[in-house]
């Protein structure tokens, strides 16, 4: 529900900013619809601030619909304010590019402990 | 003499056999019982090696002694050959003959060193799994060697979950029916499985208290505390004393101790990230996708302080888009608070945070509010499921109402991690009743007092930790029958 | 019209009247019978060697052989009804009968373009639920066709208005859809010729036919004056009441011209052997006076919906009228007072809505003409695989391409040309994976054709390459992109809520996933052991008020393996164009799915079941107003009247119920429902005080026993609960007050048994309840022994006897009511 708010909020899924307008929004998911249709790979997946995401018909379909609707898009626009740029995102978040914050898991414990086979 | 031989021979594997068929649920094989047994089985062993060392020329007593090693060495023949071979089938009727380890529950404890086996297996065997089921299934009475043993066969088909619920539950039971060694092992995978997830705050947690214990789980629960840090670490110097202690064959490499050299956690208490002086919208954001990405406390009280003040000023922007777009409804800025004190539940929730370290006032009390209510309700409906299931004399197999046992006492310890106390109080008022009738029927009527009587243990320390005197009377009471 | 190229069909599948048009990218026709007319009638005849008469043939019979002929069956599409043709011996469910009628203008169609069409889009109501449009699919591919997609009326009606007018009116429109049986308000918006549901409202039984039964009822009233008798409950007076309706029908369309009619039976009637003449002068003013509250009912609907979109009626830029009894001139003055608007002209209310499913068939591009579209046999070429809408209101939609594998020289770069040669797009580069997007540029309200142009650099020259297609048409026009589900469809959770997946509004296709949690095992191989997953669709918070459309079972038969309560599902529902619904459950942890949907009809609704809801609703509607007249209410007692109302138009169509009319017994089932859920909502705002008064009254009393006899421990933790229940009270939370009550309850229970006369109190209240005792001898025992202790002060065995008798005594049953019986949360 909350993240995907942003994964899948319309605005990053047609690939436009919240000021576009509604022709650009119905345009946007015309061409994504064909593009999908047959396969084109420029429109497998959108990128967020999340990260890319994969992009299916269904998706795209319901992105349009729910911009139609002024007050949805409204509060689709507020969640969209960010750049769908995962770095950008992460920038206030210390260590994030480097070591994992949570301490390191022992995938052999199993084996090693006489659970499971030895590799 | 070689006729004594032979009727000293077949009196021991008489002896051990008779051991073989099932224990009689009415008769419990007290501790008493078991040392006579196992006192014979061990003179007449001696009493055997020392005939053949008299009687045979070297060479000969060492094939004999080799050929009668499965037979009077049964438990360290299966641990160090059959299990790790993998061999379910044989290692099953080789534990039923170890009556010194498996003493207390000869059956269960060869149903649960044949599900032990199993997990050794390249790719576990459904063949075997079926056929250890359907030995469990025989069993008079589900014991905790066989709830252990299948929670080893849920391991082996990948359902962690289960496999945990089942392997904690083992020291509820009735130290009449459990082993020491089932206890040991029981407490063996639980904290493999916990390093295997670099769970090292478990690993402490479930060694810590425990009565007991291997020298494995000691080794890694000193590599544990070195892990997260823990003031009471061993040093280096200590720790290779607990490397040294675990049995060579069972050693594992050096590269755990590594493991503990880094003993700097890597994980350092992330400080809540400065929000910048930008837009407040657009920090709240960032915070709130960065928490997303990185789930911390500090993380989830910086987002939820930043979404407080982007709430703040969020209203005239909401008008004036509203007016631009035509939308005549308008958007209720309570409903965005709402989704988003939801969805910050939702990450506390899925963090496992307690309620307790959700900060009064504001979004996130809102959001602890949410979550309480959600953990609540959920447990009860849960305990009102299953009181229906009783009331309508819906009954199910005695593994099965284990399995509902553990899943409903999971949700309510997963309900006190959380709230503490105050909804231990609440939630035991909910869960007491059905569990009760459950135990009682379970006793009464099926012939499970093992399972019966570990239930009623669970609603004895439960009812006096919520406080609720007449629960904790009416269970000791029932626990003395 | 052009000779080749696409033909769209749309067909009005309606209660009374079916009829259809066609488009052929320009302009649009319609579709006549053999007699030349526009309409037919949806009224099926089969006579006793099973022939099968359909449209106006068959209305004809409809007087004479009233048994074996059928019309409005589209009101009993998606229920487990079946319609009897007893001289032929056969029962046919009303898809079958619908199917006819699509047959039969399959005939007109051939009989007027040449060829049997295979695809075509079929009109419902709006507020057709699941089932119902699922049985319009199922009518259609009965009928023969290959494809049909459905559209909603009201949308295709505003279509078709938006197509006819001149200039592009932007804004708000509202269509006024009043049928023969259903009645229907939407609202819409156009912007730059998109074409948006924004919301609609209805009642799914009200229309002409209402008008109808007035005046039937008018009539009996009438001839009860003069002494005749004619209950409608009474199974022997069908023909006469079937008689009575056409003859109905009949004065209604006169009085649409004429000031005054008369309702004349021809025959007269027969009734216990007496032969009565009917004949009863009718004037305008009369029927105006029967027609008032079923046209005020549905301006009420008009102005809820505008209401609840923020909208005052001048706001309206348009109001579009559909349906037959719209040409009624009163229906029409009264519209249009109350909603303040001239209404479109020159538009066809009876053919409206088939135009418009025509042009929405061009949205879709379902081609009717038989495939495969033939290419010129003589042209030669590389593939192209292209996408672009056969429809587009946007003037500057995108084609996108890919190149097929095939033989020949592959193109570098392409060309897209008009055929006007106004516009080309320019050389464009195919990308690495052979594909291509190019935005176009139409011409407005016309359809545009473009050529198909390909290159490739060949020994440093510009070899053209051909491609196929070699050229394709987009027609620029008003459209509307996916049909809008008709009703929110989720799932009913075990605490009678719903998980709502599809909100109202979607379009469809749409598909949803969402993760719940059992609240209650399922044993392997326990066959009894069920987790059911009930897919409700409608609008209200209450599972047990939405209406069940499907099931998913998880059966303990069908289990790899044990699931104990707490496991996650995740379910996934999806919903086509058609209607269909599939639903999936997939187990994580057994890695099993299951997708075995038990697709649900419409209930039934026997008459008896009805009277019991009624009954049960009438008692509830008395102690609400007994508390309302408590509270001194003013806004809750008005509600409370309309609530009386409704109950009471319902008791009537239960009577009618009695006498055989399944369509008045469908009615009855929902108003019941609705009225249901008012009376919910009212009992909820009543019940907080009442809440809060018991929690006053349970800490006075907790708090009395545990000061006299609690432990320290006990007395704090009844401070905690206070604290928490004044939390609860403060926040109205109503569920976390009723827990800290419980714990409260057990705070002061253990306190008071501490009471050395506890036991003996108890003792007495129990005794002083012995004739409730399911077992009344030993009960009396018990009494007995009690009474020995409390002579011998024996406390120990005083407690024992009471425990004893509770257990002999009714305990309230304590059951949370299922919503549909999930097991999900």
């Amino acid at each position: 529900m909350s993240r995907s708010r942003i994964a899948e909020n319309p605005f990053y899924v047609l690939e436009l900013r919240p000021d576009a307008t509604a022709a650009e929004i119905e345009r946007a998911g015309q061409k994504l619809l064909a593009m999908l249709e047959i396969g084109l790979e420029a429109a497998a997946s959108y990128p967020t601030p999340l990260g890319g995401m994969p992009r299916d018909p269904d998706q795209v379909r319901r992105a349009v619909d729910e911009l139609r609707d002024p007050e949805r898009r409204i509060v689709h626009e507020l969640w969209a304010t960010l750049q769908p740029d995962i770095e950008a995102t992460l920038q206030l978040v210390p260590g994030a590019h480097g070591e994992r914050t949570e301490p390191d898991p022992w995938p052999g414990a199993m084996a090693a402990l006489g659970w499971g086979r030895r590799r | 003499m070689i006729g004594l031989l032979l009727l000293i021979v077949g009196l021991a594997v008489a002896l051990s056999i008779r051991g073989i068929g099932p224990p009689r649920a009415s008769t419990p094989v007290g501790p008493g019982g078991g040392w006579v047994r196992v006192t014979l089985w061990w003179t007449a062993n001696v009493l055997v090696i020392l005939l053949l060392g008299v009687m045979l020329p070297l060479r000969l007593f060492t094939i004999a002694a080799l050929l009668l090693l499965p037979i009077l060495l049964p438990w360290p023949f299966t641990r160090a050959l059959l299990i790790p071979l993998g061999w379910v089938r044989a290692t099953y009727h080789a534990a039923r003959l170890s009556s010194l380890e498996w003493r207390r529950d000869r059956a269960g404890g060869a149903a649960f060193s044949g599900a032990w086996a199993l997990l050794r297996q390249p790719e576990p065997s459904a063949a075997d799994r079926g056929w250890l089921q359907a030995r469990i299934a025989d069993a008079p009475a589900l014991s905790p060697a066989h709830l252990g043993a299948l929670g080893l066969l849920a391991a082996s088909r990948g359902d962690l979950e289960e496999a945990r619920a089942f392997l904690e539950a083992i020291p509820l039971f009735d130290d009449r029916i459990t082993d020491p060694l089932l206890l040991q092992r029981a407490l063996d995978w639980l904290v493999a499985d916990a390093a295997t997830q670099g769970r090292w705050a478990r690993v402490i947690e479930l060694t810590r208290g425990a009565t007991e214990i291997s020298a494995e789980a000691l080794l890694v629960a000193g590599v544990a505390q070195r892990v997260v840090g823990h003031p009471d670490a061993p040093g280096d110097a200590q720790l290779q004393i607990l490397w040294e202690r675990v049995p060579l064959l069972r050693r594992p490499d050096r590269e755990l101790l590594a493991r503990a050299g880094c003993n700097a956690p890597s994980g350092v208490a992330e400080a809540p990230p400065a929000a910048d002086g930008g837009d407040p919208l657009e920090t709240a954001l960032k915070l709130y996708a960065s928490l997303l990405e990185r789930p911390s406390p500090g993380g989830l009280a910086a987002a939820a302080a930043a979404w407080e003040r982007a709430l703040d000023e969020l209203q005239p922007w909401l008008h004036a888009r509203a007016e631009q777009l035509g939308a005549r409804r308008g958007v209720p800025l309570e409903a965005i608070r709402a989704e988003i004190e939801q969805s910050l539940a939702a990450i506390a929730e899925a963090q496992g945070l307690s309620l307790a370290e959700l900060s009064r006032g504001g979004l996130l009390s809102a959001a602890r509010d949410r979550l309480r209510e959600d953990r609540l309700s959920t447990i009860e409906l849960a305990a009102e499921g299953l009181q229906r299931r009783l009331d309508a004399g819906r009954w199910l197999p005695a593994a099965d109402e284990a399995r509902e046992w553990l899943a409903l006492a999971r949700l309510y310890s997963e309900g006190v991690r959380s709230g503490g106390d105050e909804v231990r109080r609440l939630v035991f008022r909910a869960v007491h009743h059905p569990l009760c009738t459950l135990s009682v029927e379970l006793f009464n009527h099926r012939g499970e007092r093992w399972l019966s009587n570990a239930m009623t243990r669970w609603l004895l320390i439960e009812a006096r930790a919520a406080g609720d005197l007449r629960a904790a009377e009416l269970q000791e009471r029932n626990l003395r029958l | 019209m052009q000779q080749d190229g696409p033909r769209y069909l749309g067909i009005d599948l309606g209660t009374t009247n079916s009829a259809a048009a066609v488009f052929d990218g320009e302009s649009l026709a319609l579709i006549r019978a053999a007699d030349g007319a526009t309409l037919t009638p949806s009224v099926v005849r089969i006579d006793r060697r099973g022939r099968i008469t359909v449209g106006s043939r068959a209305r004809r019979a409809l007087e004479s052989d009233p048994d074996n002929t059928h019309a409005e069956f589209k009101r009993l599409m998606g229920t487990q009804s079946t319609l009897p043709f007893p001289a032929a011996g056969l029962d046919h469910p009303p898809e079958a009968l619908a199917a006819e009628i699509l047959k039969s203008i399959q005939g007109d169609v051939e009989a007027q373009l040449g060829f049997t069409p295979r695809c075509a889009v079929v009109s419902v109501p709006a507020l057709f639920e699941l089932p119902q449009s699922a049985a319009t699919s199922e009518a259609a591919r009965l009928a023969g066709f290959e494809r049909v997609e459905l559209i909603q009326e009201p949308v295709a009606s505003a279509l078709a208005a938006g197509w006819s007018s001149d200039e592009d009116a932007g804004g708000a429109w509202l269509v006024y859809d009043m049928g023969g049986g259903t009645f229907d308000v939407s609202l819409l918006e156009t912007r730059d010729g998109l074409l948006r549901v924004v919301g609609h409202d209805g009642d799914n039984f009200l229309g002409g036919r209402d008008i109808d039964r007035a005046i039937v009822d008018w009539a009996l009233a009438q001839l009860e004056r003069e002494g005749v008798t004619i209950r409608r409950d009474d199974p022997r007076v069908r023909s006469i009441l079937s008689r009575l309706k056409a003859a109905a029908e009949e004065v209604k369309i006169d009085l649409t011209r004429a000031a005054s009619s008369q309702l004349f039976l021809p025959q007269g009637v027969e009734l216990d052997g007496d032969q009565i003449d009917v004949d009863l002068p009718l004037p305008r003013s009369t029927l105006e006076g029967l027609m008032a509250p079923i046209v005020e009912r549905s301006l009420g609907v008009c102005s809820r919906l505008l209401t609840q979109h923020g909208l005052k009626p001048e706001q309206l830029e348009r109001v579009v009228l559909v349906g037959g009894p719209t040409v009624i001139p009163y229906l029409r003055e009264r519209v249009a007072e109350a909603l303040g608007t001239t209404f479109s002209d020159g538009l066809d209310p009876m053919t409206l809505v088939a135009r418009g499913a025509a042009l929405y068939a061009a949205t879709a591009d379902l081609d009717a003409r038989p495939g495969p579209s033939v290419e010129p046999p003589s042209s030669q070429g590389r593939r192209m695989w292209l996408q672009y809408p056969a429809m587009s209101s946007d003037l500057y939609p995108h084609v996108a391409g890919r190149l097929l594998d095939g033989d020949g020289p592959a193109p570098e770069e392409i060309q897209l040309v008009r055929s006007d040669g106004g516009w080309s797009s320019g050389w464009t580069a195919l990308g690495s994976d052979g594909g291509l997007v190019v935005m176009l540029e139409l011409l407005p309200r016309r359809p545009n054709r473009f050529l198909l142009q390909g290159r490739r650099r060949g020994g440093g020259e510009e070899v053209s390459v051909a491609l196929l297609p070699e050229h394709f048409t987009v027609v620029q026009g008003m459209t509307i992109t996916d049909p809008p589900l008709s009703r929110s469809v989720g799932v009913a959770l075990a605490n009678d809520r719903v998980r709502v997946y599809l909100e109202r509004g979607t379009p469809l296709p749409a598909k949803r996933t969402f993760v719940h949690r059992t609240i209650e095992g399922v044993a392997k191989g326990e066959t009894s052991s069920v987790l059911t997953i009930p897919i409700v669709q409608g609008e209200l918070d209450d599972a047990h008020l939405c209406r069940l459309v499907g099931r998913l079972e998880i059966g303990g038969g069908s289990l790899g393996d044990s699931l104990p309560a707490g496991s996650e599902i995740e379910v996934t529902v999806e919903v086509d164009r058609g209607g269909r619904l599939h639903a999936q459950a997939l187990v994580p942890r057994l890695q099993q799915v299951f997708e075995e949907v038990a697709h649900l009809v419409v209930p039934d609704a026997p008459p008896e079941t009805l009277e019991l809801q009624l009954r049960g609703l009438k008692t509830r509607l008395e102690a609400a107003r007994a508390a309302a007249m408590r509270s001194d209410d003013v806004a809750l007692s008005d509600r409370l009247i309309d609530v009386e109302w409704s109950l009471q138009d319902t008791n009537d169509d239960v009577t009618a119920a009695r006498g055989g009319d399944e369509d008045a017994a469908q009615k009855a089932r929902r108003t019941l429902i609705e009225i249901d859920a008012t009376l919910a909502e009212i009992e909820d705002a009543g019940a907080w005080p009442e809440l809060e008064r018991q929690a006053r009254d349970q800490l006075v009393w907790a708090s009395q026993w545990v000061s006299a006899n609690g432990t320290d421990q006990e007395r704090r933790m009844l401070d905690e609960a206070a604290a928490s229940v004044e939390r609860a009270r403060q926040g109205k939370r109503a569920a976390e007050l009723q827990r800290q009550l419980r714990v409260v309850g057990q705070l002061g229970t253990a306190a008071y048994f501490r009471d050395p006369n506890a036991w003996r109190r108890s003792f007495e209240r129990a005794a002083s309840d012995l004739h409730r005792a399911t077992d009344l001898i030993a009960a009396q025992a018990l009494v007995r022994q009690g009474r020995e202790a409390l002579a011998s002060d024996d406390r120990g065995r005083l407690r024992e006897i009471v425990n004893a008798l509770w257990g002999l005594l009714p305990a309230d049953v304590k059951d949370r009511s299922l919503g549909h019986g999930s097991g999900l949360r």
